[in-house]
């Protein structure tokens, strides 16, 4: 630019471009243009204005909406995924019974399926899952109501065997802010209240019940218990250690008004 | 290890939303210039964290399917139960070659289109649970894990999922084992 702003209109020429200022001739012109054109920095600055160029052409398109080939791309990807895990599993020392079907639940256990364990003899696993009591077995005493007590050992495995109703006899406010999985609130001071709303929820007369309150000195469940056997239920039994043993058991809780 | 133990629901939430900033920001040139590189770059950046973190995720469950299968049976009542035995096994799997993918660029649009799908199932899941009141562990990383599902295990993966969508949506990247970084040669 420089050159040619000094050049412009002027006669003379000179060869050496040290002391270059005129242009005489539009061959020349071409020519200094082109020894110019060719020297280093300046292609690499019109390289790189040309990348410059392609790049910004090309961000002009800010985002790709996903077409049919990103569609066929992810289902190749599932279905290599797929085919490689059913083969790792079928050789895999670990691997799980894929066929096997879980036993089917009766319409009252589908009030607790969602938040129960799973019933330890379920033919899908190999190896059936292990859980160490953290808390020592105790015998399951029978008491002159004919109603047994039961260990917080016992009410685990009845839990997970998924066959019984829990029945939390404590406070609404206590059972909203934490309860055994799939437990009915049916408190024990307010029987005329509760009955209503719970009994009819039970499947039958023969259903397995559990009713229990705070453990200790706590009558609520016995009364639950009782108004049962009363109603003409013949299965029930009483968590003696109550919510404070399931809790210090760390087993599974559910919190709310749901079950 | 200690870093590892700070990486809980709200730490990823944070990061994942400082990541998905710094994409903006690319693209609104602040933290880059010229543009389109820094954009690439980003995305990039996105996509092999969301490739490390499914991968990562599947880890531990690819190994003991048993397990997988208790948590899903006692936590995500949304698998059907005669399904719970395969997806046991398929998801993980699933996870571990989509964040292959995602790390290594081959066919990163197709997984990171697994990716979005993934975490929309599984914020879907844990909304459910978390409204049930159901108070299992997530499982998302750790099976045994203590800590317990919260609405930040929501946002995380709500963000997990934002970051996935920038990587689909995204025309280029670097570091591709694909070679379709033309924006042409797709859509």
């Amino acid at each position: 630019m420089k050159l040619l702003q000094e050049g412009q209109g002027r006669g003379s020429f000179s060869p050496h471009f040290s002391g270059m200022k005129t242009l005489d001739s539009p061959e020349r012109t071409r020519q200094l243009l082109e020894i110019l054109h060719r020297a280093p920095t300046i292609e690499i600055l019109m390289a790189l204005k040309r990348t410059q160029n392609i790049l910004n052409q090309s961000a002009k398109l800010a985002f790709v909406v996903p077409g049919k080939e990103v569609f066929l791309q992810a289902w190749n990807l599932l279905a290599f995924s797929f085919i490689f895990a059913i083969l790792f599993n079928s050789f895999y020392s670990d691997g799980i019974e894929l066929k096997a079907k879980p036993p089917k639940s009766s319409n009252l256990q589908t009030i607790i399926k969602n938040s129960s364990s799973l019933a330890p003899d379920y033919p899908g696993w190999k190896k059936p899952p292990t859980q160490t009591p953290r808390i020592k077995s105790i015998p399951t005493p029978t008491t002159a109501d004919n109603i047994t007590r039961l260990s917080v050992v016992g009410v685990k495995e009845r839990f997970d065997k998924k066959t019984c109703v829990f029945l939390d006899a404590r406070k609404p406010e206590e059972y909203q802010e934490s309860h055994i999985p799939g437990a009915l609130n049916f408190y024990g001071n307010e029987l005329e209240k509760f009955a209503p709303l719970v009994i009819p929820q039970l499947m039958d007369k023969n259903q397995e019940i559990i009713t229990y309150c705070h453990g200790g000195d706590c009558d609520l469940s016995l009364q639950v218990a009782k108004t049962l056997m009363e109603a003409g239920f013949t299965h029930i039994e009483i968590f003696t250690g109550g919510w404070p043993d399931w809790k210090k058991a760390s087993y599974p809780v559910s919190v709310g008004e749901k079950p | 290890m200690r870093i590892l133990e700070l990486l809980n629901d709200k730490t990823l939430s944070v990061f994942s939303f400082l990541f998905i900033l710094l994409c903006c920001g690319s693209k609104v040139r602040i933290f880059s210039s010229p543009r389109v590189e820094g954009e690439i770059a980003t995305t990039t950046l996105l996509r092999i964290v969301c490739g490390f973190i499914l991968a990562g995720a599947s880890l531990d469950k690819l190994g003991d399917p048993t397990a997988f299968s208790i948590l899903i049976k006692e936590c995500y009542g949304i698998v059907p139960l005669p399904l719970i035995s395969s997806t046991a096994v398929v998801i993980p799997w699933f996870e571990f070659f989509t964040g292959l993918c995602l790390i290594s660029g081959f066919r990163w649009r197709g997984a990171s289109l697994i990716f979005c799908a993934l975490m929309i199932i599984y914020s879907f899941a844990i909304t459910r649970d978390l409204l049930k009141g159901i108070d299992c562990n997530c499982g998302c990383f750790k099976m045994d894990s203590e800590e317990k599902m919260t609405w930040w295990s929501v946002a995380r993966d709500m963000l997990f999922f934002a970051m996935g969508f920038v990587v689909l949506v995204s025309p280029h990247t670097f570091f591709s084992l694909d070679r379709s970084n033309n924006p042409k040669s797709l859509s």
